[in-house]
């Protein structure tokens, strides 16, 4: 089973305060993995030193079994908190960014995603509803085939249709050839979605397990457990 | 990095075109302004700080840009090497400058011959030639590009604290370094105001209205005297700073 | 399955084994028939939005208990044996019956007042429904 994204005793700190502590996990291929933890409990920085925008201060990261840098860039898909888009691009544009610098974008189904959201080139990105601009990231990171996406708390804040849907695309771009991300501090309906699901809590790693497992040995919901990890902070 | 170029230039191409047009309305003006009998050192003077400040507009907005860079996520994503980031900054403040000498060009073959005024001819004999013209627009976009690269040192050095008042700590270490290169260069060259400026030559001469300072070219631009080797030196040693804050020290 | 599936899920409980006693149970009712082709493990996952891994699983669990067959490069589909879809009836009623017994036993009532109990109930189910 090959590797996608390992974490080997990843540490992160600035100054005094530990936002990671010894972190050490792996993904393999073809996993929908949840990343739980409150806010504040480190998600973000993980995924940011995964995606290369962000460096360790203790251990080392690998995707697909490369240091991240550059060319790790190139295979890693990552959706932050914050725009992808330049506020004076027109979505045709933003488009074309993605085409020109990754190679493994697929133009074709990015347009059949907007045409689906009904989202025009000409559009304004500065113009578009809150709502519409997240449509348009979750396109823009899911229309590229790589080997790791990662989406930093894509259903936060986001109405129950939004919600489902992203569900949706989440599914639909499942493959076995790569592992998709998914920070999250709501449970509910998408811990169905999960493979296995990782518990950072205060910058540790509490947890790494299989999602039916956890059911099966603990007799509890992803939701339920979760609740309990938390409630002792 | 071309590619980076297209972008970074879509991204400034309203306040690029801004700038020029307003840029050529006051150049016209000014010329209107002179054939009506303005006087022709104002209008000289006038036309000279409107070029100043399309310079200075247009440089800001490379700055701006290499800043952006460091700041966004969508460019902090790309699978890029930092030294082609900064090349297509660079590459976009060359076009910039280019722009505004081409501009200057015209403008100076248009006024020039229209004033009737002031008597040009000691600059255009002595220096309206190749060596001369051509060292001193290629020394001057040498400079333009040279400093854009300590100010994009000092933004890398800014950018890699995560504190509120980073903007100062840029503006501290940009001065600091420009100070110690400043003291290095008056240590090994001594305190000659020709230091860089290798092919001009400071001559006084005594007349009955007193001293008078001329400037005379005298070659070609000197590539290998020291000051410039020095300049190249810390500059490259300036590249490598900024692309290792980039990998190592600047973080979203 | 036709139409759009809804099942209600019990996130305590392992879904795949949800899903798995939701398909068996339309097969014994009827909406899935002997020799019906089921969903493929992307439509079923997207669908009910479940990860395909746990979709997968599923089919698997269901091709071993030999309730369903993979007929290659056509898909899955149920099994054409009407004997096996009786066999997962009966197993079902015994597993409600089993329970059932069991917790008419723990609140006291022996064997043969169970059976009139449940003549009773019945006769007045099937009265109300008429």
């Amino acid at each position: 089973m090959s590797q996608i994204l390992k974490f080997h005793n990843v540490g992160k700190s600035y100054g005094v305060k530990k936002a990671l502590d010894d972190v050490s996990f792996e993904i393999t291929a073809g996993k929908i993995v949840g990343l739980l933890g409150s806010n504040g409990s480190g998600k973000s920085t993980l995924m940011k030193i995964a995606a290369g925008v962000a460096q360790p201060t203790a251990g080392h990261v690998e995707v697909t079994g490369m240091l991240v840098g550059s060319k790790t860039k190139g295979l890693t898909s990552f959706m932050p908190d914050s725009p992808l888009t330049e506020d004076w691009m027109r979505v045709a544009d933003a488009l074309s960014f993605y085409n020109d610098f990754y190679a493994d974008f697929d133009a074709g189904k990015a347009r059949d995603m907007l045409d689906f959201m009904k989202l025009s080139g000409r559009d304004r990105v500065s113009a578009l509803s809150k709502g519409m601009k997240e449509r348009l990231q979750l396109t823009l990171v899911l229309s590229r085939n790589a080997k790791l996406y990662m989406l930093d708390e894509p259903i936060g804040g986001v109405d129950p249709v939004a919600r489902g849907k992203i569900l949706d695309a989440i599914v639909e771009y499942y493959n076995e050839d790569s592992s998709i991300l998914v920070s999250t501090h709501l449970l509910n309906d998408i811990e169905r979605i999960f493979d296995e699901v990782v518990l950072i809590r205060e910058g540790k790693l509490l947890l790494h397990e299989d999602v039916e497992s956890i059911r099966l040995n603990r007799g509890k919901s992803i939701d339920e457990l979760f609740k309990e990890v938390y409630a002792e902070c | 990095m071309l590619k980076l170029l297209k972008y970074d230039w879509k991204r400034n191409s309203t306040i690029y075109y801004a700038t020029v047009a307003v840029l050529l309305i006051v150049q016209a003006s000014l010329y209107i302004g002179s054939r009506k009998g303005w006087l022709d050192v104002l209008v000289i003077g006038l036309s000279i700080m409107a070029f100043m400040a399309a310079s200075l507009v247009l440089f800001l907005q490379a700055c701006s840009t290499f800043n952006h860079h460091l700041k966004s996520f969508n460019r902090r994503l790309l699978p890029l090497k930092p030294l082609q980031e900064i090349a297509a900054v660079l590459l976009l403040n060359i076009i910039y400058t280019l722009t505004i000498m081409l501009i200057g060009a015209i403008v100076a073959a248009v006024m020039i011959p229209a004033m009737d005024n002031i008597d040009f001819s000691y600059i255009i004999d002595n220096w309206l030639k190749p060596a001369p013209v051509l060292s001193i627009l290629g020394y001057s976009l040498w400079s333009s590009v040279n400093l854009l690269i300590w100010i994009m040192l000092a933004i890398a050095i800014a950018r890699s604290f995560k504190v509120k008042h980073r903007f100062w700590i840029g503006l501290a270490a940009f001065i600091a370094i420009q100070s110690i290169i400043a003291y290095l260069s008056y240590l090994l060259f001594g305190p000659s105001g020709e230091a860089a400026f290798g092919f001009i030559q400071f001559r006084v001469t005594a007349s009955a209205e007193g001293e008078a300072i001329a400037m005379m070219p005298t070659s070609w631009f000197n590539p290998l005297s020291g000051p410039f080797i020095m300049e190249i030196v810390t500059t490259v040693a300036a590249l490598y700073a900024i692309v290792y804050l980039m990998n190592r020290k600047v973080e979203l | 399955m036709r139409g759009s599936v809804t099942i209600e899920f019990d996130n305590n409980l392992p879904i795949y084994l949800q899903i798995m006693n939701f398909m068996k149970k339309e097969i014994i009712v009827g909406n899935l028939k002997a020799g019906d082709k089921i969903p493929s493990v992307r439509e079923l996952a997207s669908e009910l939005q479940i990860n395909p891994n746990t979709v997968q699983r599923t089919f698997q669990e269901l091709e071993r208990e030999m309730i369903v067959e993979t007929k290659r490069g056509l898909g899955r589909y149920v099994t054409s044996e009407e004997s096996k879809i009786m066999e997962i009836k009966k197993e079902m009623a015994g597993e409600l019956l089993d329970r059932f017994i069991q917790g008419m036993q723990e609140l006291g009532f022996a064997s043969d007042d169970i059976v009139s109990i449940v003549s009773e109930a019945v006769r007045d189910t099937v009265g109300n429904k008429e």
